[in-house]
């Protein structure tokens, strides 16, 4: 070792020096310990370098050989090379080189290679034997593979996996593609997640995520280590989990099996976020046997998610303070209920004025109803689609009764967000009633609910009276007698700032308090005032009297109003509502999918639910204005707009956005699914600007003048405003092109222009997408 | 004594006992009545059969398992003792072929034994030196291997 650093040192050679490496090595290569000749012939062949010796043959095919039985097959390649560089003619070479490329197992390379040592040599002989030994070896692997994936019945190689633990499992699918293949597609090997031999704080969430996920549902065992200082969560979600872990409970002889009170005993000193996304009846059906005794110890919790059957027993577990940190209660709808729907009753609940009323001042954030299929970055949830079949209409999930949810919404003095999707408020009076009775005979069957779709309940129940003004749709408006409830009052939740009813009946809106900033209602219906309210009248009854007091000044504080996919919104309600609303604060207004707004008309013209804040002189002004499209009124009435939102509206067409030029700081505006074209969105960009003949700028013209005036370019001389206007959401706008976008992207506009942007969404595979959440 | 015949025609005269530890034998000599007809084992090569046979024979006295529960199979367990170990020492091919013969002669045992060895020679490895230990061609592509990688990175022990 000592001698070869000289070479590369580079101090002056001795040949005595080199004459003991060339022994050297010729010595260790008899005695075969090829680690050294390979060493000591590097040194040789370094030292001949150096001195620009001719290198000699036999030195760099005994170094290839000394390569080769040490397996340095790359190495032994470029040394090969080499000689067949400097022996053109010589076999040797060649065959050295293709040992090489077997070593290496590209079995095409050697045969490429001894295919040009036969056009380059005379000792063919050798050549063919070398090629002789390709092919064998080819044909040997091939016979003689050993992957025991191959050699072994897939019954058996799944049996030796059975003793691998899963994380190397889980490693082990890089192994090749049909490892892969039997390693995902063997549910035996994943039914099992025993953690009791783990190392502290190896257990994860995310480690339970991967593992439920691979285990693709199949997972019916699972065990913690007993000690509760080893594990901390701080966040924990189970899916599809809880039934299977109570019918393994009950036939299982083991403790340690998965049991989901366990498991959260074992977060209780640090579980901060649960969520409990089951989907079976288990989760309510073992709620006083699990639930109450499991959450009254998670003294840490902070949110919880769980199915709205829960509601109930968890507002007792908060009345009596057990839960004093949480602050956020998500309750969604169970949607595995499929037809199913849940009834909510707060008999129990006490009423303000009770001396056991305890107000629940920590919780800030209430979500009724909705989905769990929430998609990441949906504000507040389900988008609408996700609940909203209109084969069926059957997307009022949850009932409420009205005075348990008075009661449950004045128990949150400090609520700042409330959020009900898909939810119904009205009395469950379907087992009490004597018409349901006698038209649905259940012959003794046990529950009437699993015979029936609830709302065919309500039309027949319904349809008997007389009511007038509105269609069939019982889903819209419900059983009169579900009306008799009073508004909503939320005034006592003085921090309210998000209030959203989406896919309710909330046919009375809510009172909202001062501090209300964002008030949506989507999908829900209002009916008029007064059940005698006439097409055409306008009498209306005593507004102010008893529950359906107006609150004149409830919208001041809004800044954000949606009213959209509403089919009983008319231009009155709309400009009736604006008017209360303070012209200065409203920056937000989605009047989305509105059907019965009329854009090419003034007021007056549906059944006022949102009487203007000054009637009479709204009366007065409404006669001048009848005849001013609502376009113009909603310019007059909201100046201070950023964004609106007109999408799926066919009366929206390029005369109607043409008004909206006069929105001053609208920054974004979404007109998908209307009838607009790129006419309209240049004269709302730039007003009806009039080129200097006096005719209509096109489009391309206009954009240019838009661009030269960003650029500066014709300063002073341009008739054209700077826009405010920043985003043009133009999805599925058939009368606008691909190329007119082009051109309004080049001005700097962000123009979102997708076709078909709409999926089916009845034809989802919801099983599928629940898969992939659990990733 | 029972003669058992390999496929490639060699004869083994073993003890009665010896040879019932293989239920497919058992159940054979049980349906001719008559243990001293010959048995061809069809399904096993002379070399391999002298292999199981010592094994049978080493173990001729153990207690036979009645009824295998499949859940200890699962037990991740694969401690083996120490003779069967050595008896295990083979090359890979005659570790496949004993496997074989075994789940063919239904030796429950044995077949335990060998998938554990099998196990133990994948335990602990990674990925590439299990490739290496069977001569499996890696059929990913660089970029696959990594994503696969990547999705999975929840099971790295930490």
């Amino acid at each position: 070792m000592a001698s070869s650093s000289f070479a590369r040192t580079g101090r002056p050679m001795i040949m005595h020096d080199k004459l003991t490496h060339r022994e050297q090595a010729a010595k260790k290569f008899a005695e075969e310990d090829y680690n050294s000749a390979v060493t000591h012939y590097t040194s040789v062949l370094d030292e001949l370098r150096l001195t620009h010796a001719l290198v000699d043959i036999d030195l760099l095919e005994k170094l290839t050989l000394s390569l080769l039985k040490t397996k340095q097959f790359d190495d032994a390649l470029t040394t090969a090379k080499e000689l067949i560089a400097s022996a053109k003619v010589n076999a040797e070479g060649y065959i050295l080189a293709s040992k090489a490329h077997m070593g290496l197992k590209n079995n095409v390379a050697a045969v490429d290679i001894l295919t040009l040592g036969l056009k380059s040599t005379l000792q063919q002989e050798n050549i063919w034997k070398a090629m002789r030994d390709v092919i064998d070896s080819r044909e040997k692997e091939h016979a003689k593979t050993k992957d025991p994936e191959k050699r072994l019945p897939l019954e058996l190689f799944q049996r030796v996996l059975k003793y691998l633990p899963f994380r190397q499992l889980v490693r082990m699918q890089c192994v090749s593609r049909s490892w892969r293949v039997v390693i995902l597609n063997t549910p035996d090997l994943w039914t099992t997640l025993d953690f009791r031999f783990t190392k502290p704080f190896g257990v994860t969430v995310n480690l339970m995520r991967g593992y439920y996920s691979i285990s693709k549902g199949h997972i019916k065992k699972f065990c913690l280590r007993t000690t509760t200082d080893t594990v901390s969560w701080s966040e924990l979600t189970l899916k599809h989990l809880v039934s299977r872990g109570y019918e393994n409970r009950h036939k299982s002889k083991t403790k340690t099996k998965w049991n989901l009170k366990n498991i959260v005993n074992i977060g209780e000193s640090s579980l901060r976020y649960l969520s409990i996304e089951s989907g079976e009846r288990y989760t309510f059906d073992n709620w006083h046997s699990f639930g109450t005794a499991t959450l009254n110890v998670l003294s840490k919790l902070e949110i919880l998610r769980v199915s709205a059957y829960s509601l109930s027993p968890i507002i007792h577990i908060l009345l009596n303070g057990n839960l004093p940190n949480l602050y956020i209660l998500d309750c969604y709808h169970d949607v595995r209920h499929g037809e199913d729907y849940m009834f909510i009753q707060f008999m129990d609940i006490p009423a303000p004025s009770d001396a056991s009323y305890v107000p629940l001042n920590q919780i800030r954030t209430f979500n009724l109803g909705g989905s769990p299929r929430i998609k990441a970055g949906h504000p507040g949830g389900v988008s609408v689609r996700d609940v909203f079949d209109p084969e069926t209409s059957t997307y009022l999930k949850v009932v409420i009764d009205p005075e348990g949810f008075h009661h449950l919404l004045r128990l949150f003095p400090n609520l700042e967000r409330l959020s009900c999707v898909s939810v119904r408020i009205t009395e469950n009076d379907f087992y009490s009633d004597d018409e349901f009775s006698m038209e649905y005979d259940t012959g003794g069957l046990v529950d009437p609910f699993e015979m029936h779709n609830p709302y065919d309940v309500y039309a027949r129940s319904w349809f008997g009276r007389d009511f007038d003004g509105f269609d069939d749709r019982p889903d819209f408006a419900g059983p009169i007698d579900s009306y008799n409830f009073r508004r909503l009052d939320l005034r006592q939740n003085s921090k309210l700032e998000t209030v959203r009813f989406s896919h309710t009946n909330m046919n009375k809106t809510p009172i909202l308090p001062p501090s209300c900033k964002t008030f949506e209602l989507r999908q829900t219906p209002m009916i008029p005032r007064t059940v005698k309210h006439v097409k055409g009248s306008t009498h209306y009854s005593d507004a102010t009297a008893g529950d359906d007091a107006v609150v004149l000044n409830e919208y001041e504080s809004l800044e954000t109003l949606e009213v959209s996919f509403s089919e009983s919104l008319s231009n009155d309600e709309l400009l009736g509502a604006l008017s209360r609303c303070d012209p200065l604060k409203l920056t937000s207004l989605s009047l989305r999918a509105s059907i019965f707004l009329r854009f090419d008309m003034g007021a007056s013209l549906g059944y006022p639910f949102w009487e203007p804040k000054e009637p009479a002189m709204l009366t007065s002004a409404c006669n001048a204005q009848k005849s001013r499209p609502l376009a113009a009124q909603l310019v007059d009435l909201c100046p201070e707009l950023r964004f609106l939102d007109l999408a799926e509206n066919e009366e929206v067409t390029d005369l109607v956005i043409e008004h909206f030029h006069g929105l001053k700081h609208l920054e974004v505006i979404d007109l998908s699914m209307t009838r607009v074209t790129i006419k309209g969105i240049a004269w709302l960009i730039g007003g009806k600007a009039q080129a200097d003949n006096g005719s209509c700028l096109t489009v391309q013209e206009l954009c240019q003048l838009i661009k030269a005036n960003a650029d500066g370019l014709v300063a002073g001389t341009t008739l054209l405003p700077m826009t405010s206007i920043k985003t043009l959401v133009l999805n599925n706008c058939e009368a606008i092109s691909e190329q007119e976008c082009y051109w309004l992207r080049s001005c700097g506009f962000a123009v979102e222009h997708m076709a078909m942007i709409q999926e089916d969404w009845r034809e989802r595979d919801w099983d599928a997408e629940d898969a992939e959440d659990n990733l | 004594m029972v003669k058992l015949t390999s496929s490639d025609g060699e004869s083994f005269d073993v003890e009665k006992d010896v040879a019932e530890r293989s239920v497919l034998i058992k159940n054979m000599i049980e349906d001719v009545g008559d243990a001293s007809t010959e048995i061809p084992i069809p399904n096993v090569t002379a070399n391999v059969l002298k292999k199981v046979l010592e094994w049978c024979e080493h173990h001729k006295s153990d207690p036979i398992a009645a009824n295998e529960d499949d859940t200890d199979a699962r037990k991740k367990s694969t401690d083996i003792d120490e003779w069967d170990q050595k008896f295990m020492q083979v090359d890979q091919e005659m570790l496949f072929e004993i496997i074989l013969a075994a789940n063919y002669l239904d030796i429950k045992a044995l077949l335990e034994v060998g998938c554990k060895t099998v196990a133990n020679m994948i335990k602990g490895k990674t990925p590439e030196e299990i490739r290496r230990t069977f001569n499996i061609q890696n059929d990913f592509t660089p970029e696959e291997e990594a994503q696969i990688r990547r999705e999975n990175e929840w099971a790295e022990d930490r």
